[in-house]
This record gives C-alpha cells, structure tokens and sequence, in this order.
C-alpha cells in the first residue's frame, strides 16, 4: 500500500471512502511551500492507494492513537487507574523536593 | 537469564500476560521478584538497583541546571545492551532516582496494596531486596538521567536484580509510560 498525502491530490479530486456508498468530494492542494507547516494534528489525513488503485481515507489520527493507547494498556496487563495514578503522584510529591534543590557554581567570565 | 547474560525472548502477548500475572498474584511476590545470585556477571542490567547516593539534576523553571532530591538507590531503565557497547562507543546510560517509602507500617497496608497493583504511569513500585532493609521504595519515571558507564563501574554497587518476570513488568510499565495516549488527538 502507498501512502500519498492529501496535500498532493489535485483540487476536485474524486475518492471513494471505504464503507460510503456516495462518492466523497475533497477539495485540497498546496497554496505554497515557504509558509508555516501545520502543527501535525492539523495536518490533513493520508490517502492510501491501494493494490487495485482505489483510494481510501486513513483514520483519523486520534483514532490511531486511541487504538495505540489501548495496544500499549493490554500490553502492560495491569491497566492504570486513576487511584494508582493519584497515589503514585502524591507520594512523589512528598519525596521530592520540587524546584528547591541546589544551584550548581556559575562559571565567572575574566 | 542464558549463557550470554541476556534474558530469553518474549514470543507473544499471551506470554507476556502470563509472565505478569504470574508475578502480580504470588503471594511472595517481593521473594519472587529479584534474583538472589549472580549479581556481579554482567556488571549492570535494565532494572539493576544500584547504591549510588547523589543528588537527581534538573533544569529549572529559569532554564538553569540545579541538584534536587539526595537519593541513595537507582533504577537503571537503560537498555542492557548500551551496556555491552564499548564504553567510547556508547558513553552513557538511563537511571531513575528512587525514593525511600518507609516500612510498612509508615506507608500503610492499603497504600502498599495500591502500589503492588502497579496501576500508575508515572512511578514503578520497588519492593525490597534481600539482604537491604524493609522499606518499599518507588521510582519516578519522570526524572530520568542520564548517567556514564563507568559511574556504575566506578561508584555503584549493584544491591538487587529483577528476575525474567519483574523485568518483563518494569518493561511494561516503561512502554505504558512512554507511550500513553497524552489526549492531544481527541
């Protein structure tokens, strides 16, 4: 499968969305290559062509990172929990020292 | 661990939730998570505790560095590998400080019972180690240093080290801490 950023499909682009039966119109192209770029979560989503040249959306970034985030919580089979994270964060407050700690010697320029 | 010092490979997710659960409900759970021999070969591995009193650096909130917290203990979250890299090759490696909870009866049975579940991104339960004392300890993944190699040769002991399941746990909390879902694509 290759991966085509949206940022390339012509103005008025055709693309067929897996599951819609109506063709989904997306106008978009490069107005310039000096400016700014977007942060990445406004970025516009991937085209993905297809073996049999079909294009189709990719899901929407949160989707993929929510569904990251659930791999990554199985994973560590003991899932977080907001009474752990509390705890935990509580404790470590009162362990540490927060920003009172020791300034290191500044160098004096001759 | 084999004859290359390394410990065997996780094929699976069903053997990586095996390994955990196993250890999460012994009920010797602190005598099952270190090993109890062969603490010097290799000189340090992921998920070492090693004695090393020093202050944790930081940077500021006015960008300039500063010595915190004095701790005695650390947990290496380095991967073993650096290890085996040729000092001039690969210079350094990762600790975090870890900070001493008391007995307990200072920290209590429920707080102790909250923290063996091990349901927090942002610190890693130490229980402890034989031959030490018998505090409870809790690193913070959030201060992570780096430290040379050769501190460990030069200026640290290794007092404890996770057997296969402890370290495939640590490795799991150091996943789900690194990699949680911050909520910034919602």
């Amino acid at each position: 499968m290759t991966e085509k950023l949206m940022a390339f499909a012509h103005l008025g682009t055709s693309i067929s969305v897996a599951g819609q039966t109506a063709t989904q119109r997306i106008d978009y192209s490069i107005t310039g290559s000096a400016a700014t770029p977007l942060p990445t979560d406004l970025r516009p989503t991937s085209v993905f062509e297809c073996g049999t040249g079909q294009l189709a959306l990719a899901p929407a970034l949160g989707d993929v990172v929510r569904t990251a985030g659930r791999y990554v919580q199985s994973a560590a089979v003991l899932p977080a929990t907001a009474e752990g994270n509390a705890l935990v964060d509580q404790l470590l407050r009162a362990k540490t020292k927060g920003l009172s700690g020791r300034r290191l010697l500044e160098r004096r320029d001759k | 661990m084999d004859e290359e010092g390394r410990w065997p490979p996780i094929y699976n997710f069903e053997q990586l939730a095996e390994y955990i659960d196993e250890l999460a409900r012994d009920d010797a759970f602190d005598a099952r998570f270190y090993v109890l021999t062969g603490l010097a070969e290799p000189e340090v591995c992921q998920g070492d505790i090693v004695h090393l009193p020093a202050p944790v650096p930081a940077i500021a909130d006015d960008g300039k560095p500063i010595l915190t917290d004095d701790v005695d203990h650390w947990l290496v979250v380095g991967n073993t590998c650096d290890f085996d890299r040729p000092v001039d090759e690969v210079s350094w490696t990762q600790a975090v400080p870890i900070f001493d909870l008391g007995s307990e009866a200072e920290l209590g049975s429920a707080k102790l019972a909250e923290l063996r579940r091990y349901s927090a991104y942002r610190g890693f339960y130490v229980p402890p180690w034989h031959g030490g004392d018998d505090h409870h300890r809790l690193a913070d993944f959030t201060r992570i240093v780096p430290v040379h190699k050769l501190a460990f040769r030069e200026a640290a002991t290794v007092v404890a080290r996770m057997q296969l399941q402890a370290w495939v746990l640590l490795h799991s909390c150091l996943v789900r801490f690194l990699a949680r879902d911050d909520g910034r694509h919602d």
